[in-house]
């Protein structure tokens, strides 16, 4: 992942320096810049980047005349610079296609945050396996393995694990994943969602009843810690 | 009542009173000429029975006029004559010479009721046939009035209709007129309200007021471009300041990272970014408080679930790195979880996120904040605590005071404490809830934001 290539869109120069030493002291090499879209475009052509971090403002030609233009060559995942409030409007460019936006100013940690979750949906690993304290999951086999046993999930508890993955050492809340189990009307199933955690922490859990992996938020949801694979 | 209505309530009295009094003024007008013409006239107080008295029988059986009768009637200008039951003048004194000294009964009939030759004639029995005295000429009138009982009862009852008839018509007009003027100037009081209160108007630029209405739709659109400006410049400044902030969020961040740096220039790098934190929270909160003090910011109404709203707001602090002397408990009842109210998620968000900030900020030697999420019933039930250090009760009042950030005495509007608050409230007061904030020094801060409505 931080071998991917990240464009940095943006006609402030400040910004664009301050951005490349965000990302290459997070360990990531390779970074280019573009100080307008038209010079963007001219990198394009040469190579595709992995991202594109666009600034919304710029002079010549803004970002969402930008995005147009690289949308319609390309699906690479662009994540947009917004001066914009963010309660005051709803980002219009999700439309165009933008995968994500950003409202300035924001913090160096988010910027990394965002951009790492864009880069794990874009480019999936292509061995989707967790590794966890006591166990592993290969998620494209929904199953788990525990001393070179293999248990499968069922369908609803794989479900619940997915989500958890996804957002692996972020809380996801109770809302969240009884939306994921029930879709729409989600409200009201918590005893559910609680029956499938069990479930799931009989699996790869050393001792259910002191998890070290899927733990338990009090109140507000669960969250799953994960193993960094070793590089 | 309002005051419009009640000015013209008034107005149309007082135009009724008007016309009561002028009737009034008039029977007493009517009254006193009539008193006046009776005093001030001659009148023949020639009496007719005096004259009857004064003419007698005397031995020979002819009449005679006794005493001052004949200066009594030269006084006034007047004769008398006596007729016997023929027609035939027994007596007369001064009786002019071209008068007939027989009459009909045809003639007697006649001058009874109106003039004998011109001369104003009054006729009374007398124990030897008729006493007529005439007056000067010209010095009575003399009317004779006969109508039939029915005739003259129908034609008072017609008068009085016709007095009835005009005294309704003229309160009627008077109403009427009263109504159309009303029509036509409450729009324009309604307007001035409106104006008054910061609004535009938009009043339809016809009839007689016209100029007037083309007016005061210019005063408020005026005031709403003023307002839209001063929210526009606010939107326009932050929106400027937004990208240098974002640089040096992030270059303090890279420098309080960096572990080739001295400890206390990552120090100073610390300060620096927790300030440029502030000013960033401070923007955007500028920014949209501007645009709901002004009704800028349309609500996006959708089924909003508390708790959950709850959990992801605090979710988002937990999972932001938020430090570790800083800590959430997060709690909500059961019934909580299915209760839904009809709000704009991404404000009431902001208002829960701005509040959890406040502790933070305010406590920056850490605290236990504590959220929680209740559904009573009929409204739900939002409290955010912690046990920071509070506020003084002179603070206390100034922030349940704060109302508006345009109407700030304070000459340094201190945006840094009161802002966050005062959007907090705008928000909740967009969704009809209410707002109540306990503290004590030392003791902890409190707020409790209720919001009515809502289902499960």
């Amino acid at each position: 992942m931080l071998n991917r290539e990240i464009l940095v869109v943006d006609d402030e120069k400040d910004l664009r320096t301050m951005i490349r030493s965000i990302f290459e002291s997070a360990g990531y090499t390779q970074i280019t810049t573009a100080a307008s879209g038209q010079e963007a475009l001219t990198v394009m052509a040469k190579k595709i980047p992995g991202i594109i971090i666009l600034d919304v403002m710029m002079p010549d030609m803004d970002g969402f005349e930008l995005l147009q233009e690289i949308r319609a060559v390309s699906k690479v995942p662009v994540l947009m610079l917004t001066a914009k409030g963010e309660a005051e409007d709803r980002f219009a460019g999700f439309e165009l296609g933008a995968d994500d936006y950003l409202v300035k100013p924001f913090l160096p940690k988010e910027l990394l945050l965002r951009v790492q979750a864009i880069l794990k949906r874009a480019y999936p690993e292509k061995e989707r396996v967790v590794t966890l304290n006591a166990a592993s999951v290969d998620l494209d086999r929904a199953e788990v393995i525990r001393d070179g046993l293999r248990t499968p999930l069922t369908a609803k508890e794989y479900s619940v694990f997915e989500k958890l993955a996804e957002n692996a050492g972020r809380i996801v809340t109770i809302g969240v994943l009884c939306q994921t189990l029930c879709g729409e009307i989600w409200q009201g199933y918590e005893t559910t969602l609680m029956t499938h955690i069990r479930h799931l922490r009989e699996k790869i859990e050393e001792n259910p009843s002191k998890p070290v992996s899927l733990l338990t938020v009090k109140g507000l949801g669960y969250k799953l810690v994960v193993k960094e694979p070793e590089k | 009542m309002k005051p419009v209505e009640r000015f013209f309530r008034k107005y149309f009295l007082s135009m009724v009173g008007i016309i009561v009094l002028f009737l009034l003024l008039n029977v007493v007008l009517f009254f006193s000429v009539l008193i006046w013409a009776w005093q001030t006239s001659e009148t023949p107080d020639l009496s007719m029975s005096e004259i009857c008295d004064r003419i007698t029988l005397d031995g020979t059986g002819h009449l005679t006029a006794a005493g001052e009768l004949a200066e009594m009637l030269e006084e006034h200008h007047a004769w008398a004559m006596v007729l016997d039951d023929i027609g035939t003048v027994i007596f007369q004194s001064r009786l002019p010479e071209e008068l007939p000294r027989r009459y009909t009964a045809a003639d007697v009939a006649k001058f009874s009721r109106w003039y004998l030759g011109d001369y104003p004639v009054y006729v009374q029995e007398h124990p030897q046939g008729l006493l007529v005295v005439g007056g000067e000429k010209g010095s009575q009138a003399k009317y004779y009035f006969s109508v039939s009982e029915s005739y003259a009862r129908k034609l008072l009852v017609g008068l009085a209709a016709v007095f009835l008839t005009n005294i309704i018509v003229v309160v009627l007009l008077i109403w009427k007129n009263t109504r159309h003027v009303e029509k036509a100037v409450t729009p324009i009081l309604r307007g001035i309200e409106t104006v008054s209160s910061g609004q535009s108007v938009s009043l339809p630029e016809r009839g007689e007021l016209a100029e007037i209405n083309r007016q005061l739709n210019r005063a408020g659109a005026f005031i709403a471009k003023k307002d839209s400006a001063r929210a526009d410049w606010i939107s326009g400044i932050s929106h400027d300041v937004r990208t240098p902030l974002s640089v040096i969020l992030g270059f303090a961040g890279q420098l309080e990272a960096d572990q080739t740096l001295p400890a206390s220039a990552r120090e100073q790098a610390s300060h620096i970014r927790r300030q440029g934190e502030k000013l960033r929270s401070l923007i955007s909160d500028l920014n949209l408080t501007s645009r709901l003090e002004y009704s800028m910011q349309p609500l996006r109404m959708e089924k909003v679930y508390f708790v959950e709203l709850a959990r992801q707001v605090v979710c988002e602090f937990l999972d932001g790195g938020l430090e570790a002397r800083y800590q959430i408990m997060f709690d909500s009842s059961q019934e909580s979880e299915t209760a839904s109210i009809m709000g704009d998620e991404a404000l009431l968000k902001r208002a829960l996120y701005n509040l959890i900030q406040n502790s933070v900020i305010h406590n920056p030697k850490g605290c236990v904040m504590s959220v929680s999420v209740v559904w009573n019933g009929n409204n739900t039930v939002i409290t955010v605590s912690d046990n920071g250090i509070g506020v003084s009760a002179e603070k206390l009042d100034k922030l349940r005071a704060t109302t508006n950030h345009l109407e700030s005495t304070d000459e340094r509007l201190k945006l840094r404490h009161g802002l966050g608050v005062l959007l907090v409230r705008q928000i909740v007061e967009a969704h009809h809830g209410t707002m109540e904030i306990l503290s004590e020094p030392q003791n902890g801060y409190q707020t409790v934001l209720v919001f009515p409505g809502g289902e499960t």
